[in-house]
């Protein structure tokens, strides 16, 4: 029981130092150093405009009332004033508001409109009267400045200010109408229904640009449920495309049978010549995936324009039960064009009871395209029954029936058909269908749930050409496991010069870090250069990619370092190493500050390892820094040099 | 009930517009029916394309939104001339004519009325502010990640695709690729049991503060430094920041968990089934953060130990199994026994090919993008609250609903930044 306590107590002040350490690190400098005071000394002083800038973007965050007047000068200040807004604007309190609204009283232009957006952004109910007289500013981009700040604050009195400027003049209409749209959204979102219908009403009846006018009309569609019905109708059925189009927006978003139903109506008046708005329509009911729009869309997959009837077969699996399945299958088997493709791309993923079956059957009831069709789907939808057959037609002399039916086998065959596929591999009986079927077999290992069971079948036919034998190591390298490790580990190892090529380059790319103790062990062995150098590359990538634990990748950065026998290598280790923040990680690097050829190498990885860590660990950052500040490149130097004084400057606090 | 027909006419709405962005300039305009020699798509079905901001990432999102027929992009933004004539090659190459405009000012690619949707790959520190002007003048907007640089700025951007009700695609690519859809689909089929803990490769958090030392300002028709700081604070113009060396510094970029985080977080909340919502707790260890949602659910950024499964990596855990996957697109899964669900991904993470499809198919139907302004602006907000409790290096709570910190000022003064003048969200 005590001996439990004590490991709990342990543990958990294992986790709160780790944790702590954490916290440390999970933290950002922030524009600049310094309490609010020494912030407004900084601003009171001559200091730099940089320096006046970032402590502005500092008291955004920790400025209080006391800040605002001294902030409140630079709004005046063309270079500053943005910076004192970007203070002003974050603090909260009523200080902040009045001291923006007599700026507004005494500003121009673009600082005018600068402390008008403040106002918005802060929604200073107070400022409306100021802001409304500002709608009558002879300056454009001040009145628009002003109508966008009335639409965020939204009073009865801003809203009616704004919709005066309806009627007003031109350059002010835009503004006011997008601030108004602001507001009725808003008002939407609420559940003001009325409130936003009426802002909505009022933009439609203002001479305003279409697009404007449009988005008012879909507000309206969106919060007027009474006449929404009569309006969708309208609109579906108006010359106007933007109109019509709106009509589709609206319809992607409403609920309701009634939509469907209006949609539907809609469709059934439409001539041959509004076929692109059939199309549309029936687009959109497919998006619902409302099955009462089903009768419609299976009438038009049949005897449709072709725009319509392409826009119904893209359609028909969306909404579709058993019925869509013949209309589906004669465009599949005898259609052409996208049409075709498109009733494929739906059979392929529909899912309808009795559909594998009849495809299965429809293998040998097809000849010619149809059957190639049929070959295709039964692969697509990975019809696992049809295998039999399928290993038939991967035999056929007909080229594209027989390259159909292999590819179709690589999504179909189970671990005791691998086989034939691999056979046909080995043994091709053309060049095409080697190349086929390495694509189906690629996709086939994928699959096989028992990788150690699927490379004893890969293995088992390692012999022929050093080409096939290459073909199966790149087959190994996609399926893994310890098994299929093993088998190229071996070719690697003992095989020829291009057995071994091929061999190191599979592992060079494998996908789990279990490879890395065999490409450390090539790359220390006796043997070409070339693939020593690669496996010791590959080696590297793991330490890169893969998420080991710190302490496992150091050791793997000092094995690389010890078997690299170039400097280039040598130089990617160093690299890798900087994706470890510790004082050990820096001692690794560091030791190479020395070699004359590495230096430069050392010191640019030194100072990434150092940034991380130079608040945590700043005695061995000022120690690394120190020999790095001797950098011959000016700008690492640089870079050492304000690292050195950061580490020494946390020394110092501590 | 107003169910008018539209009053203005083409003149008064090009004037409009062009109010609407303070367009200093007439825009010029080429109707998308007359571009192009590509006469596979009819105009109807054409999207008209613009970009703002396209460097290196941009060109690829361009390159893939120019090899959709149903794409005519007509026009470049950049405040670099050089970068606006590069673009202008790219396109005019494409389409074997010289009909790409150049733009300095956005408000003038914005007022044009014949633009469609715009694609938007500035640097960070514009996402938001340039997606929210494109949908206040009607535009549709890819936009590259980041989305937003605060908590407020993500919710100023869901806030206005809501009431414009325009289509936005965040350039969170993984959502549209199919090792990352795998995996949630194993989740949602209940293959890994009760989810328990989900984990997003994140990088290194920190960021600098001070400045690069003062060089001549160029004329701005050459690099429009005003501009490229938009609203962010002002410092002295160097050329490194125009280079591309602007990351790093807190002015203009969100931080290493941000940087991933829009990618990986973003994947863990759709994952999860959370995207309507926000860890309420957030607890800093080391270069990393736990943090927990209101059902005890784990959500844990860490730059390391994952199993090389490339950049962006995601592991879902449940308690029958668990799955892990990146940028390669291979996996790595228990029990072994799920290895049968197992397929070839062969796109790369990084490729947006099928996100900007999906765009595109977005923009036609109207249907909501698989990154839309409301799951990106929410994720974003996760990485957001997790870099401030990471900056003040202490465990904070959070209300998603109100999206503020609970009982911590300094972590709820952190949410949003003044911006410069005239710039407004």
């Amino acid at each position: 029981m005590h001996d439990t306590k004590y490991h709990r107590i342990v543990i958990l002040a294992v986790c709160l130092t780790m944790a702590a350490g954490a916290l440390l690190f999970a933290q950002q400098s922030p524009p600049a150093e310094g309490d609010e005071t020494q912030l407004l000394a900084v601003l009171q002083s001559d200091a730099p405009l940089f320096e006046k800038a970032k402590a502005c973007q500092r008291l955004a965050v920790v400025g209080t009332r006391k800040s605002v007047p001294v902030l409140a000068k630079f709004l005046d200040d063309p270079k500053m004033a943005h910076y004192a807004r970007t203070g002003l604007e974050a603090i909260p309190g009523p200080s902040v508001d009045d001291a923006l609204r007599d700026a507004m009283g005494r500003l121009q232009g673009r600082l005018l409109g600068g402390v008008v957006g403040s106002i918005g952004m802060r929604r200073d109910v107070k400022a409306v009267d100021g802001l409304t007289d500002l709608l009558g500013s002879s300056d454009a981009s001040v009145a628009a400045a002003a109508a966008w700040a009335l639409g965020r604050i939204a009073t009865p009195d801003a809203i009616n200010a704004l919709r005066k400027s309806l009627d007003g003049s031109a350059s002010l209409q835009v503004a006011a109408a997008d601030a108004c749209l602001s507001v009725a959204d808003r008002f939407t979102a609420q559940g003001k229904l009325s409130e936003a219908g009426a802002l909505y009403d009022a933009l439609r009846k203002a001479e305003l640009p279409k697009h404007i006018e449009i988005a008012a009309l879909l507000g309206s569609l969106r919060t007027q449920e009474a006449t929404r019905l009569r309006l969708l109708s309208g609109c579906l059925a108006a010359k106007d495309e933007d109109r019509f189009r709106v009509a589709l927006s609206a319809a992607h978003e409403l609920p309701g049978e009634e939509v469907t139903a209006a949609l539907v109506a809609q469709f059934s008046k439409l001539d041959k010549v509004s076929a692109p708005r059939q199309a549309q329509i029936i687009s959109v009911l497919g998006d619902r995936g409302d099955a009462a729009a089903l009768p419609v869309v299976l009438e038009a997959a049949k005897s449709g324009s072709e725009d319509v009837r392409l826009s119904a077969i893209r359609v028909l699996a969306k909404l579709g039960d058993a019925s869509v399945v013949p209309v589906l299958l004669e465009a599949a088997l005898h259609g052409e064009g996208e049409a075709a493709a498109a009733a494929r791309e739906g059979l392929a993923d529909l899912s309808v009871e009795g559909l594998d079956t009849a495809l299965v059957a429809a293998l040998a009831e097809n000849t010619g395209s149809s059957l190639l069709a049929v070959v295709e789907l039964v692969g697509r939808r990975g019809i696992g029954s049809a295998a039999g057959t399928l290993s038939k037609l991967a035999d056929s002399d007909d080229e594209p029936l027989r390259t159909a039916a292999i590819r179709a086998l690589g999504v179909t065959v189970g671990l005791d058909e691998l086989s034939a596929l691999i056979d046909r591999l080995v043994d091709p009986k053309t060049p095409d269908v080697a190349v086929t079927a390495k694509e189906a077999l690629t996709k086939a290992c994928l699959r096989m749930p028992d990788r150690d069971a699927c490379a004893a079948k890969l293995l088992d036919r390692m012999t022929g050409t050093a080409a096939v034998q290459g073909d199966l190591l790149d087959l190994l390298g996609v399926v893994g496991g310890a098994k299929a490790l093993q088998g190229v580990a071996t070719a690697a190892r003992g095989g020829s010069d291009e057995i071994q090529d091929a061999a190191t380059r599979v592992l060079g790319q494998w996908t789990s870090p279990d490879v890395a103790p065999v490409l450390l062990d090539l790359a220390e062995k006796a043997g070409p250069l070339k693939y020593r150098v690669r496996c010791l590359r590959g080696y590297i990538r793991i330490i890169r990619q893969f998420g080991l634990p710190a302490e496992e990748r150091l050791a793997m950065c000092r094995k690389a370092l010890a078997a690299a026998g170039r400097d280039q290598e040598k130089r990617l280790v160093l690299d890798a190493v900087t994706r470890i923040a510790s004082p050990a990680a820096l001692a690794l690097v560091e030791a190479h500050l020395a070699d004359a050829e590495l230096r430069e190498a050392a010191i640019a990885a030194a100072i990434l390892i150092a940034e991380k860590i130079v608040d945590t660990e700043p005695a061995a950052v000022a120690a690394a820094m120190a020999k790095a500040v001797k950098s011959t490149d000016a700008d690492v130097a640089a870079q050492a040099k304000t690292l050195l004084r950061r580490a020494n400057r946390k020394l110092g606090e501590n | 009930m107003s169910d008018k027909t539209f009053p203005l006419n083409r003149r008064q709405l090009l004037k409009s517009a062009a109010q609407a962005g303070a367009a200093m300039m007439a825009p010029c305009v080429i109707p998308g029916s007359v571009l192009g020699k590509d006469g596979a798509v009819a105009p109807s079905n054409r999207i008209v394309l613009a970009a703002i901001g396209i460097g290196g990432r941009g060109s690829h999102d361009l390159g893939c939104f120019l090899s959709n027929a149903d794409v005519q992009f007509v026009a470049i933004c950049d405040i670099r001339r050089e970068r606006r004539e590069a673009v202008k090659k790219m396109a005019d190459g494409k389409y074997g004519n010289t009909d790409c405009a150049m733009y300095r000012i956005m408000h003038e690619v914005l007022a044009r009325q014949d633009i469609d949707a715009m694609l938007i790959a500035t640097g960070d520190r514009w996402h938001t502010m340039a997606s929210i002007t494109a949908a206040r003048a009607g535009k549709d907007v890819y936009c590259e990640k980041p989305c937003s640089m605060t908590i407020a700025e993500s919710r100023a951007l869901a806030d206005t695709y809501r009431k414009y009700g325009r289509i936005y695609q965040a350039g969170t690519q993984r959502r549209s690729i199919g090792n990352f859809q795998f995996a949630t689909d194993l989740i949602a089929k209940g293959k890994l049991g009760k989810l328990h803990t989900v984990h997003a490769n994140t990088r290194p958090p920190g960021t600098g503060h001070h400045w690069l030392p003062a060089e001549p300002e160029p004329a701005p028709d050459e690099v429009d430094w005003d501009m490229w700081l938009g609203p962010c604070p002002w410092r002295p113009y160097n050329s490194q920041y125009v280079r591309g060396r602007w990351r790093g510094y807190f002015d203009f970029h969100g931080g290493g968990i941000l940087e991933w985080g829009a990618h990986t977080v973003d994947l863990c909340q759709w994952a999860a089934g959370k995207d309507h919502t926000a860890p309420v707790e957030y607890v800093p260890e080391g270069d990393g953060l736990t943090t927990t949602y209101d059902d005890g659910l784990k959500l844990v950024m860490r730059t390391g130990g994952w199993m090389g499964k490339g950049t962006c990596s995601v592991r879902y855990e449940g308690d029958e199994g668990w799955i892990e996957t990146g940028d390669s697109g291979q996996f790595a899964i228990y029990p072994e026994s799920l290895r049968t669900e197992r397929t070839v991904f062969t796109r790369r993470g990084t490729d947006p090919t099928t996100h900007i499809r999906n765009f595109l198919d977005c923009v036609k139907t109207r249907k909501p993008a698989n990154a839309n302004a409301d799951v990106a602006a929410r994720s974003h907000v996760v990485s957001h609250a997790a870099y401030i409790a990471w900056q003040l290096g202490r465990t904070l709570r959070f209300d998603p609903a109100k999206e503020e910190f609970l009982g911590d000022e300094d972590a709820n003064r952190m949410r949003s930044r003044a911006m410069r003048a005239p710039w407004r969200i």
